[in-house]
């Protein structure tokens, strides 16, 4: 047994705080570690959406959704009709629903009750085929419109499937949409914050106008006009912003009718490093805030996937009139969104990329 | 004595934290090599190691409990891959293998990683045709992968050879699996019996300083071209496979466009455009881009030249091709990766002459 005498206080007390150093050091260390390196993340992840959910509350008169069903459904799988990565949805004049799935490189059609009718292309430049086919959009003769993103083109298909044209793009278009004389309205990236925020194409691809002006920022990024755009029966276009809680409404010849602020607690809280990244050169990860917008005669719906699902419906003053959400996981991803008005009647389609790929319809009563 | 006992066991506790430490310590590594999210940060974290990687030891049994492992692979070919049974496309891969590869000097092994439920069914259901030639193992998926250098994040193919070297993968690559893969297959299949390696495309090796255009094998139906506009002195000729404005390409053309405000009477600048594009796409070009450069579709000739180079390397590699000739056809500079300043200020200095 040693004298404890002999070790001093001080000299007790700097080995004590050197193995206390030693051990947090090692600590962080475990937590680097190749097995935990990504359950840190994640459990940080986790903590911060919880974080979120108990700071941001929904008001009380908000709508929970009423799961209807899913697709496509399970006896389907077994036949090989199933989602990958789907990526975005569309819904023709006879309410079918379009899914684009970019990694079995094809677009998929279900009925409005959610049946499996068809499946068009497959992966390939040929017509008919694609390489990551993404946007979609339904013209006034029920033609399917689609964004071939790979092959750069626009493939436009009639209501069997049938291949009926294409025509080259020459921009990253980075959405899309039609309105009923089949004019097509494009958002495209652009390293010059002075270019048109969206361009109209016509059925041939040629250029027929322009317009819009981009948010510009001092230290100026593609991410900063990242859009949606949606238009109205009455041909108005609305553009959302991805990562920032504006929103424009444009007439039909392009004339900004309305410029709409979102003011809303939980975008305004997530936009904020956003903000940060225009103000200075430091590199912060853009989070998005708004999934997708869908214009309606007399507003519009935003689409909030982070931390809970949450659909914003809007007046033509800018204000939230409902709310519509749904529980969701941690792990829940939703990719878009559809809205279906008839009557009273709501029916919302989600779309959700993990951890299951498929699409929900809900109700909202 | 009693506080000699508890500075003794606190002592005690500290040395074994020490020693907790000290082991964690030799575990430790940097932070960059947990966050592999994508193939594309994989490849270039673990590209040295690729490179030198061989068919490593591993020892498993199939679906059908015959024995896997290195010394049954090695004395042949083998094609490893790592399926996600929910991928039309890996199946297709390996499907297309076992079509084009089979033969009694190779071996094809597969890993599922979801062996349970329909798409592991259906994945049987699309490969019954070659059951009797693949091993199909479904155990430690994830070890496996650790094994075969696979990212975490994705799945892969390997091609080993007799002496159990890497000769190809879909790892050595910088583009989608997807599109570059069938371009690959095509070589892999095509050429089985031959030592397969990844080739690179060097336009100085298709287009020769000092050579005739009429002598060249690819751009042989570019002669045509000049002989009706013999009065200009030189010709820049550039051939764009796709186009897209926030791109290199996109770049490449506002530089161009720039040289032909510069000087238009004794440079003749001339736009070609791969036969992915029909008349109205090349008019809607024209407009999209408002380029006064004329613009044509390369002809049935160069095309098949151009898409025969393509099928063979990839269409990126084969896109943005610029390059001078005189008026004789005669090719005096060539745009490659590394020249592309110096190419054009050379033609910038021809312009202000």
């Amino acid at each position: 047994m040693f004298k404890y005498s002999r070790i001093s206080n001080f000299s007790y007390m700097i080995f004590l705080t050197l193995i206390l150093l030693f051990n947090i050091q090692a600590c962080d260390n475990v937590f680097y570690s190749k097995k935990n390196i990504q359950e840190k993340k994640y459990r940080e992840a986790k903590i911060r959406w919880e974080k979120l959910l108990k700071s941001f509350p929904l008001p009380k008169n908000a709508l929970k959704l009423q799961h209807k069903l899913s697709f496509p459904k399970k006896d389907e799988v077994k036949e090989g009709i199933y989602l990958h990565i789907p990526r975005y949805l569309c819904s023709d004049k006879e309410r079918n629903i379009y899914v684009s799935d970019t990694r079995q490189h094809t677009i998929l059609k279900f009925d409005s009750k959610g049946n499996y009718l068809n499946k068009i292309g497959k992966m390939g430049q040929a017509p008919r085929e694609f390489f990551h086919p993404r946007y979609m959009a339904i013209d006034n003769d029920n033609n399917l419109i689609v964004h071939d993103t790979g092959n750069s083109r626009i493939q436009i298909f009639n209501p069997d499937g049938e291949y009926l044209k294409s025509f080259k793009i020459f921009k990253i278009y980075s959405t899309m949409a039609t309105d009923k004389l089949d004019k097509f309205y494009f958002s495209y990236m652009s390293p010059d914050p002075l270019e048109p925020l969206i361009e109209v194409l016509n059925k041939d691809g040629q250029l027929i106008d322009s317009f819009g002006k981009r948010i510009n920022f001092k230290y100026y990024s593609f991410a900063h006009n990242e859009i949606d755009i949606s238009v109205n029966n009455n041909g108005e276009i609305y553009a959302a912003w991805i990562n920032f809680p504006y929103v424009k409404r444009f007439s039909k010849d392009g004339k900004l009718l309305s410029e709409y602020e979102i003011k809303y607690k939980l975008i305004h809280e997530l936009s904020k490093p956003n903000y940060k990244q225009k103000r200075t050169k430091q590199k912060v990860v853009i989070m998005p805030l708004i999934n997708g917008i869908i214009a309606k005669e007399n507003g519009f719906y935003l689409f909030l996937t982070y931390p809970r699902i949450e659909i914003l419906e809007f007046n033509l003053k800018g204000e939230i009139i409902n709310i519509f959400w749904k529980e969701q996981a941690f792990e829940y991803l939703a990719s878009d969104f559809l809205v279906k008005e008839k009557a009273q009647e709501k029916s919302f389609y989600i779309l959700q990329g993990s951890p299951e790929q498929k699409i929900e319809i809900f109700y909202a009563y | 004595m009693g506080k000699a006992i508890k500075f003794s066991i606190v002592g005690i506790i500290l040395l074994a934290l020490a020693a907790l430490a000290l082991f964690n310590n030799q575990n430790k590594i940097t932070k960059d090599e947990g966050f592999v999210t994508n193939k594309e940060d994989y490849i270039s974290n673990n590209i040295a190691s690729i490179k030198q990687f061989s068919l490593p030891e591993f020892s498993s049994t199939d679906i059908f409990g015959k024995t896997i492992n290195t010394s049954l692979l090695k004395g042949k070919k083998a094609f490893i891959q790592f399926i996600d049974p929910k991928s039309e496309s890996q199946i297709e891969v390996l499907k297309r293998v076992c079509q084009g590869f089979k033969d009694e000097e190779s071996t094809i092994t597969v890993f599922i990683k979801d062996s349970e439920g329909h798409m592991f069914e259906r994945f049987m259901d699309e490969i019954r045709f070659a059951l009797g030639d693949i091993s199909i193992i479904t155990e430690n998926y994830d070890k496996y992968k650790n094994i075969f250098k696979v990212p975490p994040c994705c799945e892969t193919f390997n091609l080993f050879n007799e002496k159990g070297k890497l000769i190809a993968s879909d790892l050595n690559r910088e583009l989608y699996y997807e599109k570059d893969i069938r371009i690959y297959l095509n070589r892999l299949v095509e050429k089985k019996n031959r030592v397969i390696k990844k080739k690179k495309f060097f336009v100085s090796n298709y287009i020769k300083l000092g050579e005739n255009v009429k002598n060249n094998d690819f751009l042989k139906p570019l002669a045509k071209v000049i002989e009706g506009e013999e009065y200009f002195d030189y010709y820049v000729m550039s051939m764009f496979d796709n186009v897209c404005t926030a791109c290199q390409t996109g770049k490449l053309i506002n530089r161009l466009k720039e040289l032909h405000k510069l000087d238009s009477t004794y440079i003749y600048f001339l736009i070609i455009l791969s036969d992915n594009y029909n008349e109205n796409d090349i008019n809607n070009f024209k407009t999209h881009l408002k380029i006064s450069i004329p613009v044509i579709r390369a002809d049935k000739q160069l095309s098949n030249n151009w898409n025969q180079l393509m099928k063979e390397f990839s269409n990126i590699e084969l896109n943005n091709i610029i390059f001078l000739m005189d008026k004789k056809g005669k090719i005096i500079k060539l745009m490659e990766p590394d020249n592309r300043e110096e190419f054009f200020s050379y033609l910038s200095k021809m312009s202000e002459l």
